[in-house]
């Protein structure tokens, strides 16, 4: 007989979410202050709505959300291609293509505009931002923003917290959906991790639950699931989680039953090949339908039809025979290799960074109908 | 060749171009030949940007190539010109400022940050042997390192010399700590946890009774740009598995006597995470004060030493353990790493914090 393969997600809420007070203002950026945010690192960047850009700040332990003021922009845009991406940006700042890092790409879906998390060789980091086709620096000395920090949070989280260290989390990824930012954080010294939906506009007296999240295999052995990349969807009118763990390709969870204290069930749904995992997942519209796309550490893109997720109860159970095996829910690989960064431009188009066969780091447009 | 403070300025250009530092440049009109009158329409007439601009480089980049300039602040004056790149000019970089005449002047920034100490790296756990279902290794440099190199600087060799494949689960972001100078590297930990697929179609990472090397290749930079010289390596003996949490009941512990400085001691018969051990345990006094002091911990995370800033009185002590401390395996003082839930039907209520208490004798 099958065994289940599913996962356990316990959540522990350590505090008791409490709602602002004060109503919200009629618009997001309404108690955005203008000033620097003295962002330290740009890890990882997501954009929400009124081209607002998340960003998160590993080294700082914080969100910042950023007003970026972008003039709206038509809903389909001309494919493109720029080439020599590093190179460009490297010119740009005054150094070489070896001595910069893009650590994260994102489209501002307003105005089409596609941002750039990068680090010098020093650790500076440079948000930059598409022009035409080549780049600019976006200031960050003097912009509109308003912030929240991850290191308070934790001090908040528990009732008696005497003698805690506070614990540095790496911000992994970080998504804005249904007026709540989530964020995900790895440890850099214990095997745990911490996952925050934090209700946006930010505010000084909010607090929020910090939920530390399981998973068991066979239903027998459980460890903790530190999240490396995620994206919030809608499976089945519920929000779910579809998440790659540091220990496992791909996992979905309804975000709708994660309550304090409670056992949620989640399940794997994909085993993506021999030790391959997601570097990012979105999603876009072909049509009518939405698919859900995977970038790869070690295989190339992946297109899987969510309604095969909705539709999957035969929860991942027999270990694949082959060594680069893979199982779950299928998938169709895509002619696209060394994907390392992409994101949504509107619904039905998408953007990649892609490290070419040549060596040339491309930022192009596919064609959604080849997809 | 004429050197100035910290740029590089070749030939006859030097007369023309000037130094600010890695700040930024300046350029002189009357080396230029070009008359006042001349200088001053065509800066009122166009903007510097469009007239001067410097590159990446020692030579112009096409026209066609799209390679922009770099970015900067331009200011004029009557016989000058001034740029000041919003980042910096680059130690060790060469640049090339282009004139309105097509012509240009290279120039290049001198490394004067060329004297920075060698590179030296120290990996943890510092023991000989580590059981097979480690989780994570620690390289701490002596200088803060530049990201996104760990993956292609590091790997884990069987005996024979053969690499390991994929051994560590590449992280973005690297963890650093926050000094930049402790990398954590994890081993894969779906390849640890029993029960899930990649351990059981791809095998564990270590294997019990191998030894394995990890490396680390020379060449990884500082943030300074000073490289790591040699290749660093370090042996392990692969031994048995450990799932068990540490247990600070069995814990032996040297009390400090009274109205001295001399230190806590605690053993723990294992080796714990070197990194956790640095801030996981606390002191405290009876009437609930913390009792400031220096932690030390051995390289092989076996004990921890604590030397108090003041002296001891004698008197009833605390040590508060976080219970995320966590031992070679990953199993902390709540829970193991794999919790076989067949065994442990039911945890019991996860303590925040472990208490060990401690006489300060008369």
């Amino acid at each position: 007989m099958k065994r289940c393969l599913c996962f356990l997600v316990v959540l522990c809420v350590a505090l008791h979410v409490e709602t602002n007070a004060t109503p919200y203002p009629v618009k997001l950026t309404d108690n955005f202050v203008l000033g620097n945010p003295e962002i330290n690192s740009l890890s990882s960047l997501a954009f929400g709505p009124e081209g607002i850009l998340f960003v998160g700040d590993s080294e700082n332990a914080k969100v910042v959300a950023i007003d970026t003021q972008d003039p709206a922009s038509s809903s389909e845009v001309e494919p493109f291609q720029i080439e020599q991406v590093d190179h460009k940006i490297a010119s740009l700042l005054g150094t070489t293509a070896d001595k910069i890092l893009i650590n994260d790409m994102a489209v501002n879906p307003l105005s089409k505009v596609i941002y750039f998390g990068v680090h010098m060789e020093d650790g500076t980091p440079v948000l930059i931002k598409t022009k035409g086709d080549t780049f600019d620096v976006v200031p960050l000395e003097k912009v509109s923003y308003s912030q929240i920090d991850l290191k308070n949070a934790v001090a908040v989280d528990a009732t008696d917290r005497r003698g805690r260290s506070l614990r540095k989390w790496a911000i992994s990824d970080l998504a804005y959906h249904d007026g709540k930012v989530m964020v995900s954080g790895l440890s850099n010294e214990e095997f745990s991790s911490t996952f925050r939906s934090i209700p946006f506009p930010f505010s000084e007296k909010q607090s929020y639950a910090s939920l530390e999240i399981y998973h068991a295999a066979h239903g027998r052995y459980e460890t903790y699931a530190p999240i490396k990349t995620f994206m919030p969807y809608v499976l089945h009118g519920k929000t779910h989680l579809v998440a790659s763990y540091t220990c496992t390709p791909l996992v979905i969870f309804p975000m709708d039953e994660v309550k304090p204290s409670t056992h949620t069930k989640g399940m794997t749904v994909a085993e993506l090949g021999n030790r391959n995992t997601p570097l990012d997942i979105i999603s876009y519209k072909k049509g009518d339908k939405s698919f859900i796309l995977l970038a790869n550490t070690s295989r190339a893109l992946m297109k899987i039809d969510p309604t095969k997720i909705e539709a999957y109860e035969d929860y991942l159970t027999e270990p694949v025979e082959e060594n680069s095996g893979t199982a779950g829910v299928d998938f169709i690989a895509l002619p696209y290799v060394n994907v390392l960064q992409m994101d949504k431009v509107s619904d039905s188009q998408i953007v990649l960074l892609q490290r070419m066969a040549n060596g040339d780091l491309s930022l192009h447009m596919p064609n959604v109908r080849r997809l | 060749m004429i050197k100035q403070a910290s740029i590089l300025i070749l030939g006859i250009f030097s007369s023309i171009v000037s130094c600010q530092g890695q700040r930024g440049i300046s350029i002189d009109r009357s080396h230029l030949s070009l008359a006042r009158t001349t200088w001053e329409s065509l800066l009122e007439s166009e903007d510097p940007r469009e007239l001067f601009r410097v590159y990446v480089g020692d030579t112009l980049p096409g026209p066609q190539s799209g390679i922009p300039s770099v970015v900067g602040r331009w200011e004029s004056s009557r016989d000058s010109l001034h740029f000041y790149p919003y980042f910096s000019f680059r130690p060790g970089q060469s640049y090339i400022l282009q004139l309105p005449n097509q012509g240009s002047i290279p120039f290049y920034i001198l490394n004067e940050k060329a004297s920075e100490a060698p590179i030296s790296l120290r990996i943890f756990p510092g023991l000989d042997s580590l059981p097979a279902n480690q989780l994570k290794l620690y390289l701490q440099f002596s200088s803060p390192m530049r990201e996104g190199f760990a993956y292609s600087h590091v790997s884990l060799l069987e005996h024979s010399g053969q690499p390991l494949e994929s051994p560590f689960v590449p992280l973005k972001p690297e963890l650093w700590d926050e000094s930049h100078t402790r990398l954590t590297l994890w081993l894969d930990p779906g390849r640890i946890k029993r029960g899930l697929g990649s351990q059981q179609h791809f095998g564990e990472v270590l294997t019990e009774g191998q030894t394995v090397a990890l490396v680390v290749r020379e060449g990884w930079k500082s943030r300074q740009g000073k490289a790591l010289k040699t290749e660093v390596r370090k042996s392990f003996y692969i031994s048995e598995y450990d799932y068990d949490s540490p247990l600070p009941e069995t814990w032996a512990l040297r009390s400090p006597e009274a109205h001295s400085l001399s230190p806590l001691i605690l053993f723990f018969h294992e080796s714990l995470d070197y990194a956790l051990l640095q801030h996981t345990l606390t002191v405290w006094d009876s009437k609930g004060n913390k009792f400031l002091g220096t932690v030390s911990v051995p390289p092989d995370g076996t004990s921890w030493e604590f030397t108090p800033d003041s002296s001891w009185l004698p008197g009833t002590y605390e040590i508060r353990i976080e219970t995320f401390l966590e031992d070679l395996a990953g199993n902390n003082l709540n829970r193991p790493f794999d919790l076989d839930l067949l065994e442990n039907v039911e945890l019991s209520k996860e303590r925040e914090v472990a208490i060990l208490t401690f006489e300060v004798q008369f």
